[in-house]
């Protein structure tokens, strides 16, 4: 998978492309943490992840409990139908602050 | 009691009230023996004090006031005027040591005091001596003791009798409250040390009645990779704690020694060593543990010092196997047998003397021969678990009594071990063997997506099915080999009576199934996720007997709606 960070209208982009699994997890996961270290709000941009994994799932968990004790917001955007089942199966879509698109996160 | 003379009890009536509350709240007793006694002392004008309490025969000095200190002190009760005072449960008032015969000057010359008279009280409490206060040497007046003063401190003396009674039985109290604390703990323990009962079908079965909360038995019933099952059962010499701590040990020995041993002789061999190294105080265990074979019908044992476990067979006399060889925690190095038996659908019986020590109304013990008579009134082709039940409620029927743990194992050539039936796919599918690596987990979700597809599964369920896979294959990666592994994780995919059956064979170490537990989702933190995930989205998931030389096999089930054939 593809990861890729930018700043867009003061939040910290991350663009996730691909499938998030435990292949990927260990990459995923400092990615995430170095972003909420950034001293800005984190959207996460889901709608290129096809797959994710209860690993990919904690990293996200982890990465969200980071950026609340920073006092920072943490998002994700775009769930694929895929993702956000996997999200619901963990009981986490009430957890997460979720958009349905980037543009609804960032110019929120 | 209170008298108007000027040296009365009333004035002293604090001081009792301060010792009595200085006992109660103590965690120091002799440090609060000591406190009074100076305070005694002090207020009857003595020179020096000392008390003594008495313990197995003896006087001993718990405390002392003034310029010698003699603490730790022992002297036969029959000895000296304290021995007179407690014998005779009297104040002793001595006006000049040297015209009393029982006076021990010894202590005097060692240390150069000089005793003149002397004071002594029993401390008397329901009607018992617990010691004595001995004072000497008045400091005011004539230097006698007088009567008055032998009333202040008879009074004194049994104040703090009183107090230091209450004190020891406060303390006895905590004790036993923290026994019991201890001893259900323990009993939670054990119970949680004790094999699961499992489905019918299974060929060996065991049941534990302790006699007191804790018990000195245990059995154990483990399966193994291979397709054997390892049985253990064992009786503790002793009651208490110590006997359940070397039950837990010897019960965990079994555990952990019977999955990489053969030979039931040697494996009992490694027990009996491991607890020789750190064997307690002449304790030891009795034990018979084995293994099943995978076909159900052989049975390999050893016999350490038990009770001659029964094989019963349809129809033909019991037949009782003998111990050879000593118990185990005796004599390091000690070499067992093993003995080979063939079941030929007949039950072997093995039990704690709980059973054949049992007694009849006439007080006669029920043995062997009892035993294999209660085992041969019972139904052919009840449930094992059954038959055990049965047998300890007829050693517990009413008018007969037991009066140690009961404790039964039972090994049935009845019925073939489970899962044991040759696997047999309906429709293969597909097979994949990757290592258990990270990055074979993409091709493992095509393969699992491309099958199901194939099977008919609706796009939603596929999707869960790949999920379940994938989680399935972590936790092999993660916890059975313990990390990204070149050993192999065979895949297999088929349909089956309507379902799309995934089995997934690792070659790691037996996994426990009852420590995989789903997490609790009220807790955000990740871990037990993928199980969750697993429960969560099949119809059914279990662990079936793997194949010889694999470890595990995890069978994921999901019911296939609808949809056409390929």
């Amino acid at each position: 998978m593809n990861i890729s960070v930018r700043e867009d209208r003061g939040f910290l982009v991350m663009t996730l492309d691909g499938e998030a699994d435990l292949q990927h997890t260990p990459t995923l996961r400092k990615m995430l943490l170095e972003s909420v270290s950034g001293g800005k709000p984190v959207v996460v941009d889901m709608s290129n992840v096809s797959y994710i994994d209860s690993s990919g799932v904690a990293s996200l968990v982890e990465a969200y409990q980071s950026a609340r004790k920073k006092g920072f917001s943490f998002a994700l955007a775009g769930l694929s139908p895929a993702a956000l089942r996997v999200l619901q199966l963990a009981r986490l879509d009430r957890v997460f602050t979720i958009h349905a698109t980037l543009d609804a996160a960032v110019g929120g | 009691m209170i008298d108007s003379h000027p040296h009365g009890l009333a004035e002293h009536l604090d001081l009792i009230a301060a010792m009595s509350l200085s006992f109660a709240t103590s965690q120091n007793l002799d440090a609060s023996l000591k406190h009074g006694l100076e305070r005694i002392a002090d207020a009857l004008n003595a020179e020096a004090a000392s008390l003594f309490l008495t313990e197995r025969g003896e006087l001993v000095c718990h405390a002392c006031a003034g310029p010698v200190d003699i603490t730790g002190l022992r002297i036969p009760v029959s000895s000296g005027i304290v021995g007179r005072a407690v014998i005779g449960r009297t104040t002793q008032t001595v006006f000049d040591v040297r015209n009393d015969p029982d006076f021990h000057a010894n202590v005097d010359s060692k240390t150069g005091f000089v005793t003149r008279s002397i004071l002594c009280a029993p401390m008397v409490v329901r009607n018992e001596a617990l010691g004595a206060i001995e004072l000497i040497n008045k400091s005011t007046g004539d230097g006698l003791f007088d009567a008055p003063d032998a009333r202040v401190l008879e009074a004194l003396a049994s104040a703090a009798a009183l107090a230091l009674l209450n004190a020891r039985m406060a303390q006895a109290l905590v004790e036993q409250e923290r026994m019991k604390r201890e001893m259900e703990l323990a009993a939670q323990i054990q119970h949680s040390l004790l094999p699961e009962d499992r489905p019918a079908p299974f060929p060996i079965a065991g049941l534990g009645r302790p006699f007191r909360e804790v018990a000195g038995d245990f059995y154990d019933i483990l399966p193994l990779a291979d397709g054997r099952i390892g049985f253990c059962l064992g009786d503790v010499s002793g009651k208490g704690m110590d006997a359940a701590l070397l039950m837990a040990k010897t019960a965990s020995l079994f555990r952990a020694l019977a999955k990489d041993e053969c030979d039931p002789a040697l494996l009992v061999a490694r027990i009996n060593d491991e607890l020789c190294e750190t064997a307690s105080q002449g304790k030891f265990v009795t034990l018979v543990a084995g293994f099943l074979d995978a076909s159900g019908q052989k049975l390999s044992f050893s016999n350490a010092g038990h009770e001659p476990p029964l094989l019963i067979r349809k129809g033909q006399p019991a037949i009782s196997l003998p111990a050879p060889s000593p118990p185990v925690g005796i004599l390091p190095g000690t070499v067992y047998e093993s003995e080979e038996v063939a079941l030929d659908g007949g039950t072997l019986y093995i039990f704690t003397d709980g059973l054949t020590e049992s007694t009849g109304e006439d007080g006669t013990m029920l043995g062997a021969e009892g035993v294999a008579a209660l085992i041969g009134e019972q139904k052919d082709e009840a449930p094992l678990a059954d038959k055990l039940a049965a047998l300890a409620d007829a050693a517990l029927a009413p008018g007969r009594q037991v009066h140690d743990d009961l404790t039964l194992l039972a090994v049935d050539g009845h019925k073939p071990p489970i899962d044991a039936q040759p696997f047999q796919p309906i429709l293969r599918l597909a097979r994949l063997d990757v290592p258990a690596q990270p990055n074979r987990l993409k091709m493992v979700r095509r393969v699992v997506a491309e099958s199901a597809s194939l099977a008919g599964l609706s796009d939603e369920k596929n999707a869960d099915l790949v999920l379940a896979v994938d989680e399935a294959m972590q936790n092999i990666i993660r916890h059975a080999y313990g990390g990204p592994s070149d050993k192999p994780v065979n895949i297999d995919i088929s349909k089956e009576e309507g379902h799309l059956v995934v089995r997934m064979t690792d070659y790691a170490p037996a996994v426990d199934p009852s420590r995989i537990r789903p997490r609790d989702l009220d807790d955000v933190r990740p871990g037990g996720l993928g199980t969750h995930f697993i429960q969560s989205v099949l119809d059914d998931h279990r662990f079936e007997q793997p194949p010889p030389g694999a470890g595990n096999r995890l069978k994921l089930s999901i019911r296939i709606e609808q949809g056409p054939l390929p």
